[in-house]
């Protein structure tokens, strides 16, 4: 783990607020989504769960890791959302408008929070 | 392990699912066909008869899905589809919901019946050559 856990997700969050404000919809949604599925993956890790190898493992482990904490789960929801906005997009299914993007940064901001209240203080 | 089109194909058979799930620690183990089943079965109750049915894709149709690693990818078929940020807001909480129950992210895409007899994107060309359908079981 590194000094500053969460710095990866923190300056993805950064890039897509950027994006979003160059209205840059579809570049902007899954920056956000990385900066969710970096920081679910830190948290893993910080309470020594194996890092998922997939996207899939990882959304699936947050969420285990939130209800196993007793934690609110609406940071696992927003992260299957997330992901489910993201393929749309990467996948040419639906383009992000500017709703979509600024939903997106939204619920990134809320899964890093919840990544960061799972980090056990050392 | 894929059942035939419409099968209620849960190993083990059809499990109960108990009120106040949401609210369990412990969940139960769900797989992709168990979740196309509930979401068929849910989303009917969201939209009566405008939903046609459920196909199931991908990893969990082809058989090659893990318990871990794999979410569950779902085609949504609607009578019409007029505005697919409408639909998608309408599937997303009970995809979320049972993201939750199954511990499987769920990836739910709504799709009108017409594009079926000619599809353009990938996704939906794959549901038709793999898929497994599912309908609901309406009352």
């Amino acid at each position: 783990m590194s000094e500053v856990p969460l710095e990866r997700s923190e300056r993805e969050l950064r890039a897509a607020r950027l994006l979003l404000e160059q209205e840059l919809f579809d570049e902007a949604l899954p920056l956000a989504y990385q900066a969710a599925e970096d920081a679910a993956r830190v948290a893993l890790e910080a309470n020594g769960l194996e890092s998922a190898k997939t996207h899939a493992a990882t959304i699936a482990r947050f969420g285990e890791l939130l209800m196993s904490k007793g934690a609110e789960t609406g940071a696992g929801r927003a992260l299957n959302r997330l992901a489910r906005r993201r393929q749309q997009v990467v996948y040419d299914w639906l383009p992000a408008t500017a709703d979509d993007a600024r939903d997106a940064v939204v619920w990134a901001e809320q899964i890093v929070a919840a990544a960061r209240s799972l980090i056990p203080a050392r | 392990m894929p059942g035939t089109p419409g099968e209620f194909c849960a190993p083990g058979g059809v499990p109960s699912y108990p009120e106040g799930m949401g609210e369990r620690k412990v969940r139960p183990r769900l797989s992709g066909h168990d979740v196309a089943q509930l979401l068929a079965d849910r989303l009917a109750g969201v939209y009566g008869p405008r939903l046609r049915r459920v196909i199931l894709f991908g990893s969990w149709a082809r058989g090659e899905a893990s318990w871990e690693d794999s979410d569950v990818d779902l085609l949504v078929v609607l009578d019409v589809v007029e505005d697919m940020r409408a639909e998608d807001a309408r599937i997303d909480s009970v995809a979320d919901d049972l993201f939750l129950e199954s511990g499987h992210p769920v990836a739910a895409f709504p799709v009108a019946e017409a594009e079926l007899a000619s599809p353009t994107r990938p996704s939906v060309r794959s549901a038709l050559r793999e898929g497994i359908d599912f309908t609901p079981a309406r009352v």
